[in-house]
């Protein structure tokens, strides 16, 4: 399987640069970040894109930073970054668990945040961790105007996201968590670095006195694309977080979030494990926090 | 359509005029014709025999366009022994019989070339390394014995000899 002929290719250094690029050749045109999932999309031929944008030229839009009282994070940043950074790692450490979780070595040397994102796949690592997280997206708009939009909103189905043809997204941002806030993510599939069956990511803030203050769990894997367990969080809100607790936010979770059978397991068997991962995830969320 | 690159593989530059839909991997066989790169699953980048190490980072070679790597550096497997000396990673799976039909060892290789330059690693952590190249023969088990020969080796290298080894 080859891809179709590419008529044009551009290696941009700049964003200014790929914003000209998209208005004129917006509509046959891809934007390639990492390649991990277009490439084997155009081999399919389900994607054929006459002209071809890299931006892996395209410099500082890898960086990772806190800039008022917000991460910020390159589109282009890769998944082995993310998963390594200290930052990430010390303050965001549910979004190191998505990025060690995607793929594999390879795949997470070249795989880009925004790449994911914006793929939009249902099973993918990213977008439940980024939604718990409530993150948002800043695109870059080729009449030169940004606009920001949440996660939450941004993904519209099932490799459907509300991407235009003259934008690019430029970066995640993440708000800083408050003190005693903590995440966890966790997923289950078949084998090592496929997609997920289910995942579960949750972020967790406590008071001083170990009492959730506010809780957000989301699940992945299921369609047509990430699902908050609101529910399930509700149950957690001003209590302090024990077993029968946990134990009852997983069934509430099981119950809300709606599942389907697919090729990877029954609705049945996915509910399952949404029921007994809730609580692990939010444990170790919680242990987080606590530290 | 066509476009003129120029790639330096193993230290040798090759340059090319050639189809911008060209795969980084098939550069590497048909123009460089270095053909211990293997193509295995050929679609999803899922087998990771086409593995090489791309300006310091393993990547699959088929989910790349040769264009992207125009002025890149590449090390390919033909690029680990030095004159009559197998590589370190290379005398692992000799002495420890880490490979049977060998197909996917030279992405193995290459995918653990970028891992081993550090080479205080855990069980768990040789498992993840290996964790993008699939070996229908083996069961791992040789493999993973081949890699800790091989970090037992690095360990035991100057600094010097390390950086001739892992110097692309």
């Amino acid at each position: 399987m080859y891809p179709r002929a590419i008529e044009n290719y551009f290696a941009p250094t700049d964003v200014a640069e790929v914003l000209t690029l998209l208005q004129q050749h917006g509509e046959q045109a891809k934007l390639l970040a990492g390649g991990q999932s277009l490439m084997p999309l155009m081999k399919l031929r389900l994607a054929e894109p006459q002209t071809i944008i890299d931006l892996n030229q395209v410099a500082a839009l890898d960086d990772i930073r806190e800039e008022n009282g917000r991460l910020h994070i390159g589109a282009l940043a890769r998944h082995a970054d993310v998963a390594t950074h200290p930052l990430i790692l010390q303050s965001y450490p549910l979004l190191a668990d998505a990025a060690r979780n995607i793929g594999d070595p390879q795949i997470r040397n070249r795989g880009t945040i925004a790449g994911s994102l914006v793929h939009a796949d249902p099973s993918a690592d990213y977008p439940p961790a980024v939604m718990a997280l409530d993150g948002q997206l800043v695109v870059a708009k080729a009449d030169g105007g940004t606009r920001t939009v949440a996660l939450d909103d941004f993904l519209a189905g099932p490799l459907m996201s509300d991407i235009g043809e003259d934008e690019l997204v430029t970066r995640i941002e993440i708000p800083v968590p408050a003190a005693r806030s903590g995440g966890a993510y966790a997923k289950h599939s078949q084998v090592a670095g496929d997609f997920a069956i289910i995942s579960v990511a949750a972020h967790i803030t406590l008071d001083p006195s170990g009492i959730c203050q506010q809780a957000s769990i989301v699940v992945g894997g299921v369609m047509p694309k990430p699902g908050r367990a609101g529910q399930a969080a509700g149950l957690l809100q001003g209590k302090a977080l024990d077993a029968p607790l946990l134990t009852q936010a997983g069934e509430a979770a099981a119950e809300e979030v709606e599942t389907e059978d697919d090729v990877r397991a029954s609705a049945a068997y996915r509910s399952q494990l949404i029921r007994v991962t809730v609580p692990e995830v939010v444990r170790q969320a919680s242990t987080r926090a606590g530290e | 359509m066509k476009r003129s690159i120029g790639i330096t593989i193993n230290g040798e530059v090759y340059e090319e005029t050639v189809d911008q839909r060209l795969l980084l991997v098939d550069f590497i066989r048909e123009v460089a014709g270095l053909t211990g790169t293997h193509v295995g699953c050929s679609v999803e980048g899922r087998c990771g025999a086409c593995t090489v190490v791309l300006n310091g980072k393993a990547v699959k070679a088929c989910l790349l366009l040769a264009v992207q790597a125009d002025g890149a550096s590449v090390l390919t497997i033909e690029g680990l022994a030095r004159d009559d000396a197998l590589h370190p990673i290379q005398d692992g799976f000799w002495e420890k019989h880490g490979l049977q039909c060998g197909f996917c060892t030279p992405g193995l290789l290459m995918a653990l070339y970028e891992f081993l330059q550090n080479p205080k690693h855990s069980d768990e952590e040789i498992r993840t390394a290996m964790s993008g190249v699939i070996c229908r023969c083996t069961g791992y088990v040789h493999i993973v014995e081949a890699v800790k020969h091989a970090i037992a080796t690095v360990e035991a290298l100057s600094p010097q000899e390390r950086k001739e080894w892992f110097n692309e």
